[in-house]
């Protein structure tokens, strides 16, 4: 199996304008202390697909892909000062496509995802304004209906490759160049397109609100 | 020239030299040049070519002397590998008063059908049987006495000399099959008359010669004869757009993307083998037309069919440096069912034979084998799916309830190809930003277009072989077909189930 080691330039142009962001993973060491400043008083935060920015999901062991154009997260950023870059902030939920819109798949499949516990967002390297970190504690289910019937998979990991920007408030996700995502299960009609075991990766364009501020040290 | 030497022989005349009848075709074909890449044009220079010869014919009652002029439109020289198609071919028999009068005593008074020629090509010591099966004469009144001219006149196959030398076309055996009417319509008893003539010896039977011009390099192998002949001029392949839908953003499927194979350098992706799964049982309802191109007309298949898809037998993925192109590959089989036949529901159509005469008849086509199915998914850098669909089918084709200008003939019960047609039809669609479908998708159905090329017949007539009569007028290829598919009822889409609507088929 050959190993894809070069980020792939599928979805919309949005993820494409990641300038700057490099496949690495927590390269530099997590610095010694971060700032957290979320202007609202209960410290929620709102996220929302970034106009025209498709979620893209690709299944990398199969190569089938589910792209969505709707999708948000609601989540928790506290105030304070944090002696590590880890879990500077919790996403409560995120939801991929609605009842109305759902996710795109081959063979005019349609998908909905949404998280089944929280997930955390870890700050490791900070310079001039931008946040690069991971996302972990992954874990959402998937389900797709197709001509050939309904297919269940749960997909667990980490998003390695993101970064937020204070003066936007955007959260980019870029898809891992190392895919961290497993599928975890995956049973009914899902004719060979997504298996146990298989690896994925993900992209996704954020509009935070309100507009959080991060730091370090 | 040479002349014949037996007495009852007529001297051959050929001539071969740039016509002042009619006009003259400068062909230029393009030879490679020795080493360099450049192409060099070479005069082909068509001319028209035509022989007379002499020929015994057996009819009822014993053998008649008879004239057979051939003419056709021969390049006179060509380069090596370059296929030589002669073109205006025209086999005309002369039949004796003797014979006329045998077949006016039956109370005909038309004739129409086919001529065939068992001819040769010859270069230097290898020699190739050069069939024209396809040439059709029209319906001509017989004249009460004295001589009759049948001229049949068609597409034939094109010959290739792979090496230098003249390359000689040669009359043969020469069958005419002609179905006779009396004044009042109604056919004769029998309906037609087979003749079939030898050509006297002793005579130069050489049609025309092609000079072959040698190229360097080229392997040197016997003149090959292309089999079979198409009605007209292969028609350009169907467009890479899907149907006839209103341009969008979305790209549809480029018309070089075939389900089964990546587009693209054979290195960049890893094939994986496919993988078998249960197959989904789905089906729905498919219509359209099959045009005879020959005859120029189209057989409407306007009662829809019902078609059972065995979806998703097998799936195939591919993992690539790239996420966009060829997703993966899904493989489906179907068949017809039509009264516990794997057939479409009989179709009446009508062809314009022999020269503009409407014939009527019943087609009955039957899947010999379930049709295989591929769809490929793709996945374009902008975030659209696009997929293509190939269903190959060999389907046999019977006819019955044949009617030539309204006169009943009677075909027997097993009229029908001598082996099944090839069948290939392909649908194109894609899915918009909002994940609607447009063109032929699996999930919705649509157009699906391909060509078919219709084999010779065998088993025809009851009292006579009208076998050759039916490939004179239908057989070979170039015929376009597009049907139109319905939405399948299946496992996913239960709205449309058990019952799916039926196409409207789009032209």
């Amino acid at each position: 199996m050959r190993r894809i080691t070069r980020i792939s330039a599928i979805s919309a142009a949005a993820l494409l304008a990641a300038a700057g962001v490099s496949a690495t993973t927590a390269s530099a060491a997590p610095q010694a202390q971060w700032t957290v400043s979320n202007p609202a008083a209960n410290d929620a935060f709102t996220a929302t697909n970034v106009a025209a920015a498709n979620a893209v999901l690709t299944n990398v062991t199969t190569g089938a892909t589910i792209t969505c154009s709707v999708y948000a997260a609601s989540g928790t950023a506290v105030d304070g000062v944090y002696a590590s870059g880890a879990g500077l902030a919790t996403i409560g939920s995120a939801t991929f496509g609605t009842s109305t819109t759902k996710c795109n798949g081959p063979l005019g499949s349609k998908w909905v995802s949404q998280s089944v516990q929280p997930m955390k967002l870890n700050g490791v390297s900070y310079g001039s304004g931008v946040t690069k970190g991971t996302l972990t504690g992954i874990k959402v289910t998937l389900t797709g209906t197709s001509l050939l019937g309904t297919c269940n998979a749960t997909i667990e990991g980490s998003a390695n490759t993101g970064t937020y920007t204070n003066a936007s408030g955007v959260l980019e996700i870029v898809p891992d160049a190392t895919p961290a995502l497993t599928v975890t299960s995956a049973s009914g009609s899902c004719a060979g397109l997504i298996k146990t075991g298989d690896k994925a990766k993900f992209g996704a364009k954020y509009q935070v609100t309100p507009i959080i501020t991060v730091t370090s040290p | 020239m040479g002349s014949s030497a037996s007495g009852g022989n007529r001297a051959r005349r050929t001539w071969a030299r740039t016509a002042s009848i009619g006009a003259v075709v400068l062909v230029a074909g393009l030879v490679p040049g020795t080493g360099t890449g450049a192409v060099i044009a070479v005069d082909e220079g068509v001319r028209p070519v035509r022989a007379d010869f002499g020929y015994r014919c057996a009819l009822p009652g014993g053998t008649h002397p008879a004239r057979v002029r051939v003419a056709a439109a021969l390049p006179r020289q060509v380069a090596a590998g370059r296929p030589v198609r002669p073109a205006d071919v025209r086999v005309a028999v002369e039949l004796p008063a003797e014979a006329v009068a045998r077949l006016a005593a039956t109370g005909a008074t038309t004739a129409h059908g086919a001529v065939r020629l068992a001819g040769r090509v010859t270069q230097g010591t290898d020699s190739a049987d050069l069939p024209w099966t396809q040439l059709t004469a029209p319906d001509r009144a017989l004249p009460a006495t004295g001589p009759h001219t049948v001229e049949g006149a068609g597409a034939v196959p094109a010959v290739t000399a792979s090496s230098g030398g003249d390359l000689t076309f040669s009359t043969g055996p020469v069958t005419l099959d002609l179905l006779l009417r009396r004044a009042d319509n109604t056919p004769t008893a029998p309906p037609g008359l087979s003749v079939t003539c030898e050509p006297e010896t002793g005579q130069d039977l050489a049609i025309g010669r092609v000079a072959v011009l040698a190229v360097p390099g080229a392997d040197e192998r016997p003149p090959a004869v292309d089999e079979p002949p198409p009605g007209v001029d292969e028609p350009a392949p169907p467009g890479g757009r899907g149907g006839a839908t209103p341009p969008g953003p979305a790209r549809p499927p480029a018309a070089g993307e075939d389900p089964g194979r990546r587009a693209g350098p054979a290195d960049e992706c890893v094939e994986l083998p496919p993988t078998t799964q249960d197959p989904v049982p789905s089906h729905g309802w498919i219509a359209g037309f099959a045009n005879v191109l020959k005859l120029g007309s189209a057989m409407y298949i306007k009662d829809p069919g019902l078609m059972k898809v065995g979806m998703a037998k097998a799936t195939q993925t591919y993992q690539c440096p790239r996420d966009d192109g060829l997703v993966f590959t899904m493989y489906s089989d179907a068949t017809f069912s039509y009264g516990g036949k794997p057939q479409l529901p009989p179709v009446p159509s009508t062809f314009l034979t022999f020269g503009f005469m409407p014939t009527t008849a019943t087609a009955e086509l039957t899947l010999d084998a379930p049709m295989e199915i591929a769809t490929g998914s793709y996945f374009s850098p902008d975030g659209q799916f696009s997929e293509v669909t190939k269903g190959t089918a060999k389907l046999w084709v019977r006819l019955r309830d044949v009617k030539v200008n309204g006169t009943p003939l009677d075909v027997g019960p097993a009229c029908r190809t001598a082996r099944p047609m090839d069948l290939s039809l392909t649908g194109r669609g894609w899915y918009d930003a909002e994940g609607r479908p447009h063109g032929y998708t699996v999930v919705t159905g649509g157009p699906l277009t391909g060509t078919a090329t219709i084999p010779e017949f065998s088993g025809c007539g009851v009292t006579e072989d009208l076998d050759r009569l039916f490939t004179a007028a239908l057989s070979g290829g170039g015929n376009h077909v597009k049907m139109t598919q319905g939405v399948l009822c299946s496992p996913g889409q239960p709205e449309f189930c058990p019952d799916p609507p039926k196409p409207k088929p789009e032209r």
